[in-house]
């Protein structure tokens, strides 16, 4: 890396955005406010933010500029990370340096290096910085930087060929960001054609006459978005729980959060099951014998045990069909209450009566963050 | 090896015959359910996974039944249904803490709503739900699936961990004539399995190891009743053979591993580990027209097979064809004339020159696929359809 970053790269204001389909990156305009791509946060309204103690924020999508695939969010609380200053794509040159800040496939903050393929590259009959550093899934929406440590690109897409990257120059991320600033309405999306804030659904653009409902599904950023039953379900029995669903959300079908000190993580691994489960403990390295006896003692049916490694998970495993069906879905939504509340008591038991240490994502102290 | 020394021998494995599921019954299932007749839905739903043993006997809860070594009770405990059966006791002298951290790390787990259970020094693995929860889709996956799991998990339980079995179901041992023809099947088989793969590795062939490993581990789940550890060493290796993420040198290593741990096993612990055992749910899948297509009928692999052949690669075009045989017979469940058919493909491969072996080989495949690989069709009306001619 660059003498001129600084080799804490955690106290930059890049963060990682989660939403109902999947992760990206995003960073600081100012101590309210995170610019990311418009494709990371739709089609929700609601996000949420990962800070550096893993812990999460609400955000609210207030722009959007589905065709220059950027958009801005305003957090719950402000953050403290650095804002980084903005450059001038004008000024850019092949093969100058470049260094991409994000969150790839969903990792720790981290950086990738590469060079400058073309500061203008047209493509797909827009403008963009081509770069052959890495970019993968995840890095949608970071920053790309200089060696001054600015702006100079927001990270977008990448083609499947190899080393091949593109960033939307900071050029007109500016622009957007100083029209976001000289407008007062809560919510708009940008005009595909003519770049003019559409506040509310309506077929045609008024100023240029475009078809907005042939452009970037416009007409979905003014309807609330599908979701399917499975994730209704999961999101009524977490809000059910006290776990805000929209700070819970982690991709397609996943979600994970804390009850107390208890990691809980919730996905589909298949058509049939929807699973629940707690990774807690480690297990001691001996005198394991009346942990594992605890651990498989039918008195926690529904709820299960297993071990991922050394890592004690707590599961409750329910079948679609169960989902699907209408009767008793309140009592499987208090089952998956019960489960939330026993995991946030049983990690501590375990901790004190048979030597297990809090697993690497508990919140209990002790823990490894 | 060449391919005059191919020998299939009759299984000494009980035939388990193709009875088609009745899926009107599963439907049936479901529409009792929802109608709020639950013990009713439970009927039809083991009316439609053990067809064999609810036509002998009607089905009446508590019942039982056997699942090769494992015995399963079913019973209503008050309003909930309980599928449940003893994988081991942990007596004294048993390896308690490796048999529990094997069940919680192996037997447990997310995705499946079956789950490993202890009690009174007993681990069960066990299934309970609620009768007005049970939708026939959740006793079915349990059904298709619990029983074949500890099945195949509960002798080697007792092998590996000294623990004890008390309510296992007994298998019935082989006669004399039997283990005689068992061991002798044993030792030519990985004998020639030996030859086998030193050609595989002379000729540097990873596709020929595919299929070496496939005839290695297929044939003799075709030919033997065997269970336990043996069982599941070879079923390992057929695994480690088999996975196509895992380096060809690592995967060559598995299949001279399999090899020599087979030959290793002695007498005594072959014997120990053959038995005859009662099914209620056939083990093996349900075969398909489209399987034997897939395998048999015009396409890439029969492209390769006559590719081979026109290169004279000859050995390699039979093995492909005596490996798909083994594997039709092996985990699938067929009518018997499909059964008969594919068998005699086998035994046709054996003590005749290479060519003309390979040649008939060939006719019996495509005569196969052309009578029994076609959905909807039957052998009468497509008798005036002219064969497929070889290249």
């Amino acid at each position: 890396m660059s003498k001129r970053l600084p080799s804490k790269i955690e106290s930059l204001g890049v963060y990682q955005v989660f939403t109902g389909t999947g992760t990206g990156s995003g960073w600081l305009i100012d101590d309210r406010h995170l610019l990311t791509n418009c494709h990371v946060v739709q089609p929700f309204r609601d996000v949420a933010i990962e800070l550096r103690n893993r812990t999460r924020i609400r955000a609210t999508v207030r722009r959007l500029h589905p065709h220059r695939d950027l958009a801005i969010v305003e957090l719950s609380e402000p953050l403290d990370g650095a804002v980084l200053p903005l450059g001038d794509d004008s000024l850019l040159k092949p093969k100058q340096s470049v260094h991409i800040l994000g969150f790839p496939i969903g990792l720790p903050l981290s950086v990738t290096e590469g060079v400058i393929s073309h500061p203008h590259q047209r493509f797909d009959n827009q403008y963009y910085v081509q770069t052959d550093a890495a970019i993968n899934p995840g890095n949608s929406g970071g920053p790309i930087l200089d060696d001054e440590r600015r702006i100079i690109a927001v990270t977008t897409c990448k083609l499947d060929a190899d080393s091949v990257g593109f960033g939307i120059p900071v050029n007109d991320v500016r622009k957007f960001i100083e029209e976001f600033r000289n407008q007062t309405v809560p919510f708009g999306a940008q005009c595909p054609v003519c770049d003019v804030l559409i506040t509310k659904a309506q077929r045609y653009c008024d100023e240029c006459g475009s078809n907005l409902e042939s452009q970037h599904d416009f007409a979905d950023y003014f309807s609330s978005n599908e979701t399917d039953p499975l994730a209704t379900f999961v999101e009524t029995a977490l809000s059910r729980a006290g776990i805000d669903p929209v700070i819970a959300r982690h991709g397609h079908q996943n979600w994970s959060c804390h009850a107390g000190s208890a990691p809980i993580k919730a996905w589909c691994c298949c058509s049939e099951h929807l699973n629940f489960s707690s990774p807690m403990v480690e297990t001691p390295t001996r005198q394991v014998n009346a942990l594992f006896a605890y651990l498989l003692d039918e008195e926690h049916a529904p709820f299960s045990f297993d071990l991922d490694g050394s890592i004690v998970r707590m599961n409750y495993v329910i079948h679609t069909t169960d989902v699907f069906s209408k009767r008793d879905r309140e009592h499987l939504i208090e089952e998956v209450g019960e489960f939330i509340r026993r995991a946030d008591r049983i990690d501590g038991r375990l901790v004190k009566e048979f030597g297990c240490t809090p697993a690497p994502d508990s919140q209990m102290p002790g823990g490894h963050d | 090896m060449s391919l005059s020394a191919f020998h299939c021998p009759p299984p000494i494995r009980y035939r388990r015959p193709l009875i088609a599921r009745d899926y009107a019954r599963r439907d049936l299932a479901i529409e009792l359910f929802d109608r709020g007749e639950y013990v009713q839905a439970i009927t039809e739903t083991f009316a439609h996974a053990m067809p064999e043993v609810v036509a002998r006997t009607p089905f009446v809860l508590p019942m039982s039944f056997a699942q090769g070594s494992s015995r399963f009770d079913v019973r209503l405990d008050g309003d909930e249904l309980v599928l449940t059966t003893v994988l081991a006791e942990l007596n004294p002298g048993a390896n308690a803490t490796a048999l529990l951290r094997f069940a919680l790390s192996r037997m447990a787990g997310t995705g499946q709503i079956y789950q490993p259970r202890l009690k009174d020094q007993v681990v069960r693995i066990e299934f309970r739900e609620q009768l007005r929860h049970l939708h026939p889709l959740k006793l079915l996956e349990v059904l298709m699936k619990l029983p074949a799991e500890a099945s195949g998990q509960d002798q080697w339980l007792a092998e590996e961990f000294q623990v004890a079995r008390p309510a296992s179901a007994a298998l019935t041992p082989l006669t004399e004539a039997e283990a005689q023809a068992a061991v002798a099947f044993w030792h030519r088989h990985w004998s020639d399995m030996e030859i086998l793969h030193n050609e595989v590795r002379r000729r540097r062939s990873v596709r020929m190891l595919d299929f070496a490993g496939s005839l290695a581990s297929n044939l003799t789940r075709l030919v033997l009743p065997l269970n336990g550890s043996v069982r599941i060493e070879l079923d390992e290796f057929a695994d480690e053979i088999a996975d196509r993420e895992e380096s060809v040198s690592k995967r060559d290593a598995a299949m001279a591993r399999l090899v020599r741990a087979m030959q290793g096993v002695d007498d005594t612990r072959l014997l120990a580990s053959l038995g005859h055992g009662e099914y209620a749910i056939n083990p093996l899948r349900e075969g398909s027209p489209s399987m034997i297509h897939s395998l048999y009928g015009p396409g890439e692999r029969m492209q390769a097979v006559h590719d081979h052949r026109a290169n004279g690669r000859l050995l390699e075009a039979g093995l492909e064809l005596l490996s798909y045989g083994t594997y039709l017979l092996a985990t699938c469940s067929w009518a018997e004339p499909v059964e008969q058919a594919i068998a005699a493909l086998l035994a046709s491969a054996h003590e005749k020159p290479i060519r003309e072996v390979l040649d008939s080989l060939l006719v019996s495949a495509e005569s196969i696929a052309e009578e029994y690989g076609k959905h909807g069709v039957s052998a009468s009306a497509e008798a005036d359809t002219p064969a497929e001619t070889m290249p």
